[in-house]
């Protein structure tokens, strides 16, 4: 008996233990091959004279499920930011806020991407727009990876 | 000089009088010789001056040519486009709504073989062949694709497979924008640039087989076609031909008038010579296919191979089928006269006999000509006037104008992109002419005496997407929205409400005011005594009934209680730029705004608190599609997100059961609104500030010359509003999940919580710093039941 209990409290464990930020949806889209995310343990910090930050996992890791039209246009503000061009990323990531604007990792990615062009202070309030999202949605679970980031990128904006 | 007078002197001396009997004998002739001699003399100097002369005005005309040519830079007017429409899986889209767009965009119907600009509808699906665009963020390329829909929404777009290729899905479109006007130069030249590697050969062969087959062996000037030219005009006794090459057509073009005359001919000749010595063949040939006329739209001359593709077959020039490109070669000889949309038959006759030169000249087969012959013209709809949407334009022309200088609007060929979404935009428009009408009808108000303005932006992020001017919405003039600053009635009473709500210990909806008469003691020692619309005072109220029912006393007493200077600190911080004057009247909305200064305030509230200004354009790019501007989308916390959220569940309360209750004889019962009406002194005013998830709109209907309406915000404005809103795909407001946020019983009597059933009970949503801790003795007794009976479920 005891080893039975044993054995559902491992389930139960194992069940609470099971890392949301892996469940990925992928959309199946020739065009937009979504490219395989790392992993957030891989996140390096940012480097706090720059204000630069490595690009963090775009979509659907962590659990906010996009469309897959705002999965393709991350996929090209992903490309438009290796190469650079940080106004075009910008302009893509304005776009997927048009399809949804409730959608909150557009918004975390512009805060980011406001934050590695130095722009603190437009920075600071997307990334309170951002959180005032996942709030007026009940901060579901889901959401938290975001909520952290958020947290993350809004006390990077403010300097602290 | 004196030296050889003196020498001329001793000759004289020396003749001998034989020779002077000579010469008196030769006497008569002597005047006549001195006078060919000085004519002689005369002569010289005048040709030589004549050739100073020319010499000089050929240098002058070289430097003056070169200039020309060198520094020839077209003054490309500044095109405006709309929003793109962006196609992806899920959006609300009927297959129907979809044909307009693409009609819009002048693509024509197709039964045969898809190319650009072309579509084939299907029942509930749609295959087109999009023309491709360059957009500040990459080229959208041009391809065919197909679109499904089910239930009004896009189901699938894909690109079609082929045998051995199965077909792709998409997961976005964007679709070309369309044009919605322009900054044109004062000489309402419009054109587009086309390098010559842009277009097809058979262009550039077919023009040189119609209009100049000598081109790349003459150096300027066709002389055999002048020799010609000269005989026909001799026979006629007039000038009836000119024998022009395209140097010379170009030559007469750029610097000379159209008068026919053998002087302008000649310098056009020089000109022509000038500009071979210079120029290289492809680049004379490059300008002239971007020079030459070829059409007019309305005031707007059609210029260069570049527009007129896109003009008359709605296509870029590399895109055009052999028929097409016949007609264009044809049309140069005489653009008005083988206009195709006004003379199609001439135009015809004129683009066969076109290809008969062509085949004639072996550049296309008979083949080729037979089957270009049977093709019908193919032409798209003209485009869109400037005046298409003149209140919208006057916006974007505002901003750019305190951006970008008037002279670079209008030839740096600048390309702007809007937020303009002409679905919207015309929607607004139907429903505003016709609601105007009705209401003058029913209202038994004069014809034509009732104006109205609209503005629509999104919820989120504050883009202009339509803009209504007036009710002759297609005449430019008067921009109500953006002009008309009239009193704006009880639209400011949200911002007093929110300067309570945000006191979440002292106030929330279940608060009671006082609606009794009040007297405020107003500037200049003068009184306010505000009444409400119905001159009847209704006790104590809760701050929930007061803003759904706008009772006017009830709100200047919350406002005076508050503090005048709150509240205008929340109207600054709603986005308001105007200064109002501090005086307690404007609680009650008596100062003036523009519609688009309304719309400013209730974007912020229906993005939760977050400013944005209102932008009508995203992005202006250069000729040549490089970024020159963005208007980034900008986001500043003004208000706690919650107290927003608490005033907008007042403006919910307000189209439930409040003054915008008959919102839902027009929308359906599911989609949750929020809005305020606003009615001013003597009915001179009626408005309507609202907003659904994703658009706010505002409407003001009054007369211009400030007389009274029989119009309330109700009876006027909101049902402009409700016309306009339910055309469009109006997201029902989002459930506000806030954990600071519970909706609880309430009883406001006794100011404590209470049970679903008790007598007076109000369910409202309050923040948790409201919420008190006691409850009424009903409802605590209902809450112990209900905790019971929540063990058995």
């Amino acid at each position: 008996m005891k080893r039975l209990m044993i054995a559902v409290l491992m389930l139960f464990v194992s069940g609470c233990a099971q890392n949301p930020q892996h469940v990925t949806f992928v959309h199946q889209d020739a065009l937009h091959k979504i490219e395989k995310e790392k992993p957030l343990s891989e996140v390096t910090e940012k480097s706090p004279e720059k204000f630069s930050r490595p690009m963090a996992p775009y979509g659907a890791q962590g659990g906010e499920t996009l469309k897959p039209a705002q999965l393709a246009l991350l996929t090209a503000v992903k490309k438009h930011r290796q190469a650079g061009n940080l106004s075009l990323a910008a302009s893509a990531l304005e776009r997927a806020i048009r399809i949804n604007p409730r959608a909150v990792t557009p918004y975390r990615l512009l805060a980011d991407l406001s934050l590695e062009q130095g722009e603190l202070e437009v920075a600071a309030e997307l990334a309170r727009k951002a959180l005032t999202l996942i709030s007026t949605q009940g901060n579901p679970h889901y959401l938290m990876s975001e909520k952290i980031k958020l947290i993350e990128v809004l006390a990077a904006a403010q300097g602290t | 000089m004196t030296e050889k007078i003196t020498k001329g002197s001793a000759k004289r001396k020396k003749t001998s009088p034989s020779s002077r009997k000579r010469r008196a004998s030769r006497s008569p002739t002597k005047p006549y010789q001195k006078l060919k001699a000085t004519f002689k003399k005369w002569l010289f100097r005048l040709s030589m001056l004549l050739t100073v002369v020319a010499v000089f005005a050929v240098v002058a005309l070289d430097f003056f040519v070169r200039q020309g040519f060198e520094g020839k830079r077209w003054a490309i007017p500044a095109k405006i486009y709309a929003r793109p429409l962006e196609l992806y899986e899920g959006l609300t889209l009927t297959a129907e709504q979809l044909e307009q767009e693409l009609i819009r965009l002048r693509y024509i119907s197709s039964t045969g073989r898809l190319e650009p600009g072309n579509y084939r509808r299907r029942g509930k699906q749609i295959d087109f062949y999009t023309r491709g665009f360059q957009f500040l963020d990459g080229v959208e390329v041009a391809r065919r694709v197909g679109v499904t829909f089910t239930a009004g929404q896009v189901r699938t777009i894909y690109l079609p497979g082929s045998r051995n290729k199965a077909s792709v899905s998409m997961s976005l479109l964007r679709l070309e924008p369309m044009i919605i006007g322009g900054f044109y130069p004062s000489h309402n030249e419009d054109r587009e640039l086309v390098r010559m590697d842009q277009l097809p050969p058979i262009l550039v062969s077919s023009l040189l087989a119609v209009e100049d087959r000598d081109f790349f062996n003459h150096h300027g000037i066709a002389w055999r076609g002048i020799a010609r030219a000269l005989l026909v005009n001799l026979k006629a006794g007039r000038i009836e031909q000119g024998g022009s090459t395209l140097t010379q057509q170009l030559a007469k073009n750029f610097y000379l008038s159209g008068e026919r005359s053998y002087v302008r001919k000649a310098v056009e000749v020089i000109i022509a010579l000038l500009f071979e010595l210079h120029y290289s063949k492809e680049a004379i040939l490059e300008t002239y296919l971007n020079e030459i006329y070829l059409g007019q739209n309305g005031n707007k001359g059609i210029h260069g191979v570049g527009l007129a593709s896109s003009y008359y077959f709605g296509r870029s020039p590399e895109h055009l089928k052999l028929h097409q490109l016949a007609l264009l070669v044809g049309i140069i000889k005489g653009p008005s006269y083988y206009n195709p949309r006004r003379f199609p038959e001439r135009a015809t006759k004129r683009r066969n006999q076109v290809l008969g030169i062509l085949k004639e000249q072996g550049v296309i087969d008979s083949q080729q000509f037979q089957r270009a012959t049977e093709q019908p013209l193919e032409l798209v709809s003209k485009p869109r006037s400037n005046s298409a949407f003149p209140a919208y334009l006057d916006l974007v022309k505002r901003q750019l104008r305190r951006d970008y200088q008037e002279q670079d609007l209008r030839s740096e060929g600048l390309r702007i992109f809007t937020s303009l979404d002409p679905f919207v935009q015309e929607q607004a428009e139907k429903k505003l002419v016709t609601s105007v009408r009705k209401l003058e009808d029913v209202y038994k108000m004069p014809e034509h005496s009732l104006q109205s303005a609209v503005v629509i932006t999104s919820a989120d992020g504050g883009e202009v997407v339509a803009l209504i001017g007036g009710r002759d919405v297609k005449l430019p003039g008067f921009n109500r929205a953006l002009d008309a600053v009239r009193p704006i009635g009880s639209l400011l009473k949200p911002a007093i409400y929110l300067s309570a709500l945000e006191d979440y210990k002292r106030y929330h909806w279940g608060s009671l005011i006082d609606d009794a008469p009040i007297i405020i003691d107003a500037e200049n020692n003068q009184q306010w005594a505000p009444r409400n619309y119905d001159r009847k005072s209704h006790g104590e109220v809760t701050l929930l009934e007061a803003l759904s029912h706008s009772y006017n006393q009830a709100a200047a007493r919350l406002g005076m209680n508050i503090g005048l200077s709150r509240v205008l600190d929340t109207v600054k911080r709603l986005g308001l730029s105007r200064d109002l004057p501090a005086y307690p009247a404007v609680l009650l909305g008596g100062t003036g705004l523009a519609p688009i200064e309304v719309a400013v305030m209730y974007q912020t509230i229906a993005a939760g608190g977050f400013y944005s200004p209102l932008r009508a354009i995203r992005e202006v790019l250069d000729v040549q599609g490089r970024p020159l501007a963005r208007y980034p989308l900008t986001v500043e916390q003004r208000f706690d997100p919650q107290a927003v959220a608490l005033l907008t569940e007042g403006l919910k309360e307000v189209m439930r059961s409040g003054t915008g209750r008959s919102i839902y004889s027009v929308l359906p019962e599911h989609i949750d609104v929020a809005g305020k009406t606003g009615t001013t002194n003597g009915l001179r005013d009626s408005w309507f500030a609202g907003f659904s998830e994703n658009y706010v709109t505002v409407v003001w209907a009054g007369r211009d010359g400030n007389e009274k309406t029989p119009l309330t915000g109700a009876s006027g404005a909101l049902h402009i509003w409700g016309q306009i809103m339910s055309q469009l795909d109006l997201h029902s407001l989002a459930p506000y999940k806030d954990e600071k946020l519970q909706r609880i019983w309430y009883d406001p009597v006794v100011g404590l919580r209470s049970g679903e059933n008790c007598p007076g009970a109000l369910q409202i949503t309050m923040h948790l710093d409201s919420i008190p801790v006691r409850w009424t003795a009903c409802g605590r007794g209902n809450k112990m039941i209900n905790r019971i009976k929540s063990w058995f479920h």
